[in-house]
């Protein structure tokens, strides 16, 4: 038996104490339901915000569409699990929503990735619009009305959600530090000296976006059974701009950094909500509507982060746990 | 000896600018080639067709006897032939082990599964045999204490050979060098004209060198092609190009007649 590295214990034990508290705390009433949901919530964006990095951050492709992927998996999900709501199907389910958003990124990339940077980005912001315009048009999932899920909140699980992050993420770390990530960085970093060694660059900017798509699909299966309800305009193009906030946030290009920004951001966003007993006392504060200000609160930070981090939160580091091995002199 | 790089009656404009108007040469095996001329005379542009970042108006190009013109870059390299840049196109940002690792993509071979899980076998021994070749690498240019440094922190000279080195990596028939000696002192230069003899002798490699430093070339190259205005204006031995009336003045500008 191989003894394991101080790394990998590392790791488990994190994955485990992140696995039974939330499970335990909830159980013996310390936190409510609502504090768990934010939890799952920071679960599924985790996955998206990280499969966004992939694209944006490790393989440099300016990619506004990251919703539109999200969507897709959502309502492929939504529309297998409303058949056969069972759970030997919430599996299938879910990585037919991935493999669903991947055959759409490989559709859109192969054109679009011709594109640099802001071209790009315009390209795939259309790929939004389109998205939440065909999804109003289709009836069998409810067009522009949205449609409910059968199952109810049995697949509510923190094990759920916390399990297929931590897979996800763990598959994603595990490419960015293989040749397939090495050639995506060599593409971001000089696409003519990645050409010039010999990289097939369109071939590794449509294998970011697939990859990239999948893990969006699945991360979208899990929104759709975090609110049981599935609306063309919960995947338009300001939620692309959110999970843009959270990759930049939290540090492009490093993989904690969009863990750590899907956190912060979630966090902030709710943990704004308490703000709202004393809001009505501030003057100017009191009269933003409602549901509103928490978002006036967020940029502020998000300006006070990009002022003092420009680098995003995690300045270009990385967490131990999400590093590479080290590597030895052979 | 058989020709490596046929280069027949190539043509490239940008608009009206025919930077390279029916050039031919022809490279053979072994051979250390060099190409001069001044300023703007169409040598980078050369290199930038045979490497497929620009497609030949007219005219073919021959690698081993196939034609390769108009392929795309990736293409070309894994066929053979790999370059360096005149302004130097290490990964700035990124480790020197890294930047011979990437070129070592091919030896990779593994799928999508092995990647995603570093579980397999397969993904364990490819990993450990790049490093290894790698460090090779990096042990022959005396780069390998500095493998994890950043590439943007090493001096130039150790960058340029940094870059020699990825080119290496990937195992190429010819070797394209954009003015090597760029940036360099004397001594560096001397030191560059050895190291490239040697990756011809002991490795067997042609090359095919732009450069501006005359000593360099004068020293190393066995046939020399000059180019001036994109037309090539002579070629042959150092020597012989050396002493040619036309190369003289268009390196130097024509005699200005004194009985005027």
């Amino acid at each position: 038996m191989k003894r394991l590295s101080k790394n990998t214990i590392t790791t488990i034990v994190v994955i485990l104490v992140l696995l039974i508290v939330p499970q335990v705390l909830y159980s013996t009433g310390v936190i409510t339901i609502y504090v768990l949901s934010i939890l799952m919530e920071i679960c599924f964006f985790s996955i998206s915000a990280l499969s966004l990095n992939l694209v944006f951050g490790i393989a440099g492709q300016f990619s506004l569409g990251q919703a539109a992927f999200v969507g897709v998996g959502a309502y492929v999900f939504g529309y297998i699990i409303n058949q056969v709501p069972s759970w030997w199907m919430l599996f299938p389910a879910l990585i037919a929503g991935g493999l669903a958003s991947a055959a759409l990124g490989y559709v859109v990339g192969l054109p679009t990735l011709r594109l640099k940077g802001d071209y790009l980005g315009i390209a795939t912001l259309a790929l939004d619009q389109i998205f939440v315009v065909v999804i109003q048009n289709i009836k069998a999932v409810g067009g522009a009305r949205g449609f409910l899920l059968g199952i109810g909140s049995s697949f509510r699980q923190w094990w759920l959600f916390f399990g297929v992050a931590v897979i996800s993420v763990w598959i994603m770390r595990n490419i960015v530090y293989s040749n397939w990530g090495r050639t995506m960085i060599a593409v971001r970093e000089d696409d003519i000296a990645a050409e010039a060694v010999g990289i097939d660059t369109t071939k590794s900017k449509i294998w970011a976006f697939v990859i990239g798509s999948f893990f969006a699909g699945v991360a979208g299966g899990l929104s759709a059974i975090y609110s049981g309800f599935l609306q063309p305009n919960s995947f338009n193009f300001i939620q692309s701009f959110n999970y843009m906030v959270m990759v930049i946030m939290g540090g492009l290009g490093s993989l904690g950094g969009s863990l750590v920004g899907a956190f912060v951001y979630v966090a902030f966003l709710e943990g704004f909500r308490l703000l709202k007993d004393w809001a009505m006392y501030v003057p100017l504060l009191g009269s933003i509507a409602q549901d509103q200000y928490r978002i006036v609160f967020f940029a502020l930070i998000l300006i006070v982060i990009m002022l003092y981090a420009p680098k995003g939160i995690m300045g270009g580091k990385e967490f131990a746990i999400l590093k590479g091995k080290e590597l030895e002199k052979k | 000896m058989k020709p490596v790089l046929e280069f027949n009656n190539v043509i490239v404009s940008f608009g009206g600018l025919k930077a390279v108007n029916d050039v031919s040469f022809t490279i053979e095996e072994g051979q250390i080639f060099g190409l001069i001329g001044p300023n703007g005379a169409g040598k980078t542009t050369v290199f930038n067709t045979i490497t497929g970042f620009y497609k030949p108006d007219s005219g073919e190009i021959r690698f081993l006897g196939e034609p390769i013109e108009g392929k795309p870059t990736w293409w070309i390299t894994r066929k053979g032939i790999c370059r360096t840049f005149q302004n130097i196109r290490v990964f700035k940002q990124l480790t020197v082990l890294d930047n011979v690792r990437i070129a070592l993509h091919e030896a990779a071979e593994y799928g999508l599964l092995d990647a995603g899980t570093h579980a397999t076998k397969k993904f364990r021994q490819r990993e450990e045999e790049i490093i290894k070749v790698s460090d090779e690498l990096l042990g022959g240019i005396g780069l390998l204490e500095e493998r994890s440094k950043i590439a943007s922190q090493l001096p130039y000279g150790k960058q340029r050979e940094l870059e020699i080195a990825r080119a290496l990596a990937l195992k190429p028939k010819l070797l394209l060098l954009d003015e090597p000696a760029a940036g360099m002192n004397p001594t560096e230069t001397m030191e560059l004209g050895r190291y490239i003899k040697s990756i011809r002798d002991n490795l067997g490699i042609t090359i095919f060198v732009i450069e501006h430093h005359m000593d360099l070339v004068m020293g190393i190259c066995e046939e020399v092609a000059v180019m001036d205005f994109g037309v090539k204006i002579a070629e042959g031995t150092p020597d012989v190009v050396k002493n040619n009336p036309q190369v003289i003045s268009a390196y130097l500008g024509q005699e200005v007649s004194t009985n005027a």
